[in-house]
This record gives C-alpha cells, sequence and structure tokens, in this order.
C-alpha cells in the first residue's frame, strides 16, 4: 500500500477531512505528523527560508518528521481557493520552497490549486493526483466524492458553533452564563496549541466560550466585508475581516482577542483594520496577540487574563 | 495594627509593601532582583520585620508580577493576579479619576485606559523589549553613568539629538554615531528620551485614547527626562504617583485586602517563613519531543511544587498527592 504524507499545519486544519478521505478511498495509507512540537519546530526552523512566518517554519518541520516514513508528500500549491481572490504568497510558494530547501525528499505531489478562473482545471487535478492510485476513473471520482462530502460535514460542525473535536480541545463543554469571546486568527494558529500556546483551551478552563471565523458562513463574510471601499483579495484575511465585522454587532460577544504571527504581511493590514474598526464602530474590547518562537508563556498568559479581568468587570 | 502585604516579583525589581486598612502605605521596599528572586523576596521579607512595629498584623497577602506565582507558593497568598490588573487597581486607588496609566518596568512596558475607575482597555509590548528600563539600564553603563546620574543628565540639555526609537540596536548605534560626531552626552541622553517615548507611543500607546489625568509609573518613571519627554509628547500634564516604582505592590496589596474581606484567615505563612530553605531544582523532561523544562521547588527539602510542562503531569503528580 503506497504511504502519502500530509503535515499536520498550514491548510491541514481546513481540508484534511477531504484529503484524508479522497486519499484513503483510493487505497493510499494517509499518514499525518504529529501535532507540532519543540523537536518539528526546531527542525523546521533549521530548514525553513529565512524570512518564513512561525508558521511555515513548523510546516517545514512536519515534512521533515514525514520525509523518510512515506512514499510521497501531499503539499499543494494552493494560489486560490474562492474567484477572483489568493491566498498568501508564501502559500503559493510551498512547493518549490520545500524540494529546494530539504534534502532526500520523496516525491512531492504538489498541484496547483487555482479556483481564481472559471476554467480552473479542478478536475485535471483530481484526475492526475488519482492516478497516481489508481487506473480506475470511476473509483477517482467517487473517492473524490466522498471525500468533499466529508469535507461538508466537517465544515457543518463549525457552522454549527463547535470546534471540531478532531483538534483535541478539552474543557470546550459550554455553560450558560459563560463569557463570549471572538478569537480572530489564521485556523493553523488557533488549532495548533504548540504554536497559539494552547489559547483555546487557556480560555475555555477559564469558562471562556470562544468563537472563531470559521463558524461564520463564507456568504455572511462576503456581505460584511462588502461595506469596504476596496475588494479585499487575500481570501485568509477577507475571513477574518469578515467575521471580525459580523461578531462586533452581535452582542453577546463581549471581547476580542486577535492572534497572528509575527512577520505575518497580510495580518499586518487586517490587524489593524479590525482594531479600527472595532475601535470607531461598537467599542468593544480587543487583545492582540503576536506569536513567535518564544517559549516563555508568561507573557501570554498574563495578557490573557487581565483581558479576562477586564471583560469581567466590565460585563460583572 | 492590621496590615496586607504586597509583593511584585518582576525581572528587574521585587518590592514589597505593607498598607493599612485604608490604603495607606506603611511600608515600601523596591529591591533589585538581581536573577535571585526567591533569596531576593526572602531578604526583603526579613528587612520588612525588623521595620514593623511588634504589634503589626498581616490580615492578606497579594502576589503580582512575572514572578507572581513562585512568590504566592513561598509567602501564602491570598490573591495572585497579573500586573496589569494590579497596576490599574493602584492607579485607580491613588488618582481616583486616573484615566490612562503610562507604566514602563524593566523588561516591559504597558498602558492602560480606565473609564470610571475600571479598565476599558491595555496593551503590553510585543515580542520586542525596546525602550524599557533594561535598555536605559545598558546605555547608562556603556557611558559610565549610573541610571541615577543618567536620569538627571537629560534634564541639562539645550538641544535634544534625533535618535531612532524603533529598536535599541539601532538606538544604540545612532548614539555612537550622535557621540562620535562631538554631540554633548546631555544632549545624546535627552534624545534617547524622546526615541524610548516615541517607541513606547507608537506600539505600545498606538490607537490608544490617551487623555488627562495621566499617570506615569513603574521603575522608568524615577527618570525625570523621560517624563518631561512624555509631556512634550502629549501636550498634557504627567502625574508621578509618590509610590511611582511599587505601584504594583501596592495593587497586589489592595486586591489582597478585597479577597479576604469577610472571611477573617490569610494564607499567609508568616515571616517565620525567612528561616525556611527555599531550593529550586529543573530537569528537562524526556517524556516527550518538547522537552519541557519542568522546575522544582522544595521547601525545606520537601517538595513541594512542580511547573513548566506543557502537560502538567509533573505538576498534576504534586498537586494530587496533595
Amino acid at each position: 500500500m503506497l504511504r502519502i504524507g500530509i503535515p499536520r499545519a498550514l491548510n491541514y486544519y481546513k481540508y484534511f477531512s477531504l484529503w484524508k478521505t479522497f486519499f484513503e478511498n483510493l487505497g493510499a495509507k494517509v499518514i499525518f505528523s504529529p501535532p507540532t512540537n519543540r523537536a518539528i519546530l526546531d527542525q523546521g526552523a533549521k530548514y525553513v527560508v529565512d524570512e518564513a512566518c512561525l508558521p511555515v517554519k513548523v510546516y517545514f518541520g512536519h515534512i521533515n518528521y514525514l520525509k523518510d516514513k512515506v512514499d510521497y508528500i501531499f503539499a499543494p500549491r494552493l494560489v486560490s481557493v474562492e474567484k477572483k481572490e489568493f491566498s498568501c504568497p508564501k502559500f503559493m510558494g510551498i512547493p518549490d520552497m520545500l524540494v529546494t530547501n530539504i534534502d532526500n525528499l520523496p516525491e512531492v505531489i504538489g498541484p496547483t490549486i487555482d479556483l481564481t478562473k472559471r476554467d480552473n482545471n479542478l478536475w485535471k487535478i483530481i484526475w492526475e493526483v488519482g492516478n497516481i492510485f489508481s487506473k480506475n476513473p470511476g473509483k477517482i471520482a467517487m473517492s473524490w466524492f466522498k471525500g468533499v462530502s466529508d469535507f461538508k460535514k466537517f465544515n457543518q460542525v463549525w457552522l454549527n458553533k463547535s470546534i471540531p473535536r478532531e483538534f483535541k480541545i478539552t474543557h470546550l463543554d459550554k455553560d450558560p452564563g459563560r463569557l463570549n469571546i471572538a478569537v480572530i486568527g489564521h485556523e493553523y494558529i488557533l488549532y495548533d496549541g504548540y504554536l497559539s500556546m494552547n489559547l483555546l483551551e487557556k480560555l475555555a478552563k477559564l469558562n471562556v466560550s470562544v468563537f472563531t471565523s470559521e463558524m461564520i458562513h463564507p456568504k455572511m463574510v462576503n456581505k460584511e466585508v462588502s461595506i469596504l471601499p476596496k475588494r479585499i483579495f487575500w481570501n485568509f484575511a477577507k475571513n477574518l475581516l469578515g467575521s471580525a465585522f459580523y461578531f462586533s454587532k452581535q452582542a453577546e460577544i463581549s471581547g476580542f482577542i486577535n492572534i497572528s504571527s509575527f512577520g505575518c504581511g497580510p495580518d499586518a493590514m487586517t490587524s489593524s483594520m479590525i482594531y479600527h474598526h472595532l475601535k470607531t464602530k461598537n467599542n468593544k474590547p480587543i487583545l492582540n496577540l503576536t506569536i513567535d518562537e518564544h517559549t516563555g508563556e508568561a507573557g501570554i498568559n498574563t495578557r490573557i487574563e487581565a483581558f479576562y479581568d477586564l471583560l469581567k468587570r466590565r460585563v460583572g | 495594627m492590621n496590615v496586607f502585604l504586597g509583593i511584585d516579583v518582576g525581572s528587574v525589581s521585587t518590592n514589597i509593601v505593607l498598607i493599612d486598612e485604608t490604603h495607606n502605605v506603611k511600608q515600601a521596599l523596591y529591591l533589585r532582583t538581581l536573577g535571585r528572586p526567591i533569596e531576593t523576596l526572602q531578604n526583603g521579607l526579613l528587612k520588612l520585620y525588623t521595620l514593623i512595629p511588634r504589634e503589626t498584623k498581616v490580615k492578606g497577602v497579594g502576589t503580582t508580577g512575572s514572578g507572581r506565582k513562585l512568590a504566592a507558593l513561598i509567602v501564602g497568598a491570598d490573591v495572585v493576579k497579573n500586573e496589569i490588573t494590579a497596576h490599574a487597581v493602584a492607579a485607580a486607588d491613588q488618582i481616583p479619576d486616573v484615566h490612562s496609566v503610562l507604566e514602563i518596568g524593566g523588561q516591559d512596558s504597558k498602558i492602560i485606559i480606565l473609564e470610571n475607575g475600571i479598565v476599558s482597555d491595555f496593551a503590553m509590548n510585543t515580542v520586542c523589549a525596546a525602550g524599557t528600563g533594561s535598555f536605559l539600564d545598558q546605555q547608562a553603563a556603556r557611558l559610565g553613568l549610573t541610571i541615577e546620574e543618567f536620569s538627571k543628565l537629560a534634564l541639562k540639555t539645550k538641544n535634544p539629538v534625533r535618535i531612532a526609537g524603533r529598536c535599541s540596536v539601532f538606538a544604540e548605534s545612532d548614539m555612537i554615531h550622535k557621540q562620535q560626531l562631538g554631540h554633548s552626552i546631555s544632549d545624546i541622553v535627552a534624545g534617547l528620551c524622546q526615541a524610548l517615548v516615541r517607541n513606547y507611543l507608537n506600539n505600545v500607546g498606538k490607537g490608544k485614547d490617551i487623555k488627562a489625568p495621566i499617570i506615569f509609573q513603574g521603575g522608568v518613571a524615577a527618570n525625570p527626562g523621560i517624563k518631561i519627554a512624555f509631556e512634550e509628547a502629549l501636550g498634557e500634564k504627567i502625574i508621578v504617583p509618590q509610590w511611582f516604582n511599587v505601584m504594583g505592590a501596592i495593587g497586589a496589596a489592595i486586591l489582597a485586602k478585597e479577597a479576604v474581606s469577610g472571611k477573617n484567615e490569610t494564607n499567609f505563612k508568616g515571616f517565620d517563613l525567612v528561616k525556611s530553605d527555599f531550593t529550586t531544582l529543573s530537569f528537562e523532561c524526556q517524556g516527550c519531543p518538547n522537552i519541557c523544562e519542568v522546575i522544582e521547588l522544595y521547601i525545606d527539602g520537601n517538595l513541594k511544587a512542580r511547573w513548566g510542562d506543557k502537560c502538567n503531569k509533573w505538576t498534576d503528580a504534586i498537586e494530587n498527592a496533595g
């Protein structure tokens, strides 16, 4: 059985259900790297290009972990997942950065996924990637449809305002009367406990109900960002902004935490836009957290505790 | 006399205060931590003990600062609070209508905005510690001055020079450059004060609604040069409270009073604790690839606490043991 390795980093957090089902139905053995740990980060920092942000460093560490354990590595070049919108420039360069920086890689399956245009060749890609594992066109198509179905089910968990249990965040059981905080940040930071220093779990332990961008329907996000004078063509940034705008209107959300990685280009802009919007439109408190390679958690704990005190005293 | 003890264990200083029932400061100690928080704390408590009348009764203890958890374990605290809340509580107690609190400490800086005595917004410096007390310390040492001489020099300036405040490494090269051009030290020091203030307002203070009354506290508030630079930049009068360098500890003491109100008992172990032997040991846990640094606290040879592990297996082992 052919083994395909998928790093537990970056777009894993959004698409793993689709990929897992697709490849398993094709008869491949899917191997995910373990949750991020110090060894993975250290290895990633060793192999990565200089200017990368922390999540990309970690991605390289995951690839390094997988490289001797699999026959193929799945590292798609995600150029765009929505019409006339783009992912982040670093996502677009992932397969190239991998092959030039890590030696002795197994074969990298890195199809270019670009849905900006109507004629996006998605079926051609499904066909090409599927062909590596099966020559049966019916099986490839069926695997894809099953994958899409699981992907939709997975997304529905988020849309039901809960956090998928695959991310193993404990203490999430919600009681009424908790504080509600919207946590705005990329899913590859939020749901990676090592990168976010267990932010979501720490909030849950404080009896806070967490709301994230993934819980807002894409249609709603698009509607919210339409108030901006110019269209935002960075897809991830648009999702963060749109959901923050949406949450800012919800009376039950008492505060915002915006978490971003040091050196993230698009976030430098969105963080500032979100902050400005919250301050001018409805004056809800916001805490900005920046993550980097620090291992000391004292700083982040102090900020979370102080923010919690602030909200508690306001809400009463 | 009934008093409340507040302890603020920071990166650079360890501050201990005693306040009475009406929040008057009875004793205040500002001690350099010197990388030995436990020893400093013990020495501080011993010194405090010699300064207070026999009939003094400690009714509650609060700890804050980056070493708050360690301090709480050692003295037996009734409340352990983050330094933002502690500073805000103290500021609002000293100047009830305070709106903005500028706080610059050894390795962090923060801004707190209050409305009607309640924190409405705050920010701390992010990954960078540029423009905090440690940087001033370093530059004073480079010029061969004590920090006290350094802070007075800025007042003698006639024409402060422009220094890049964005990053302390760049600031240092700028300072060296200006000094080689022949600018006087007082002009350079004053320029540095302005750079630090600019950096603070553009980073920590960015987008914050800074309105009077403004309080400036933390160890760096001892620098009149910085206070003047703030007044020039903001166009407002800056108040440096009498106890500016121990405000966190005062806040912790006030919070301790709130925590014990109505239950007439405290976790305080008493001043005898200075006779106990506190030792910390650390080891790297090899249980998983995270290789956490686990710290163990021994009191008189008995293992009393562990922390530092991400998975809590060592921490829990101790808590379950009682």
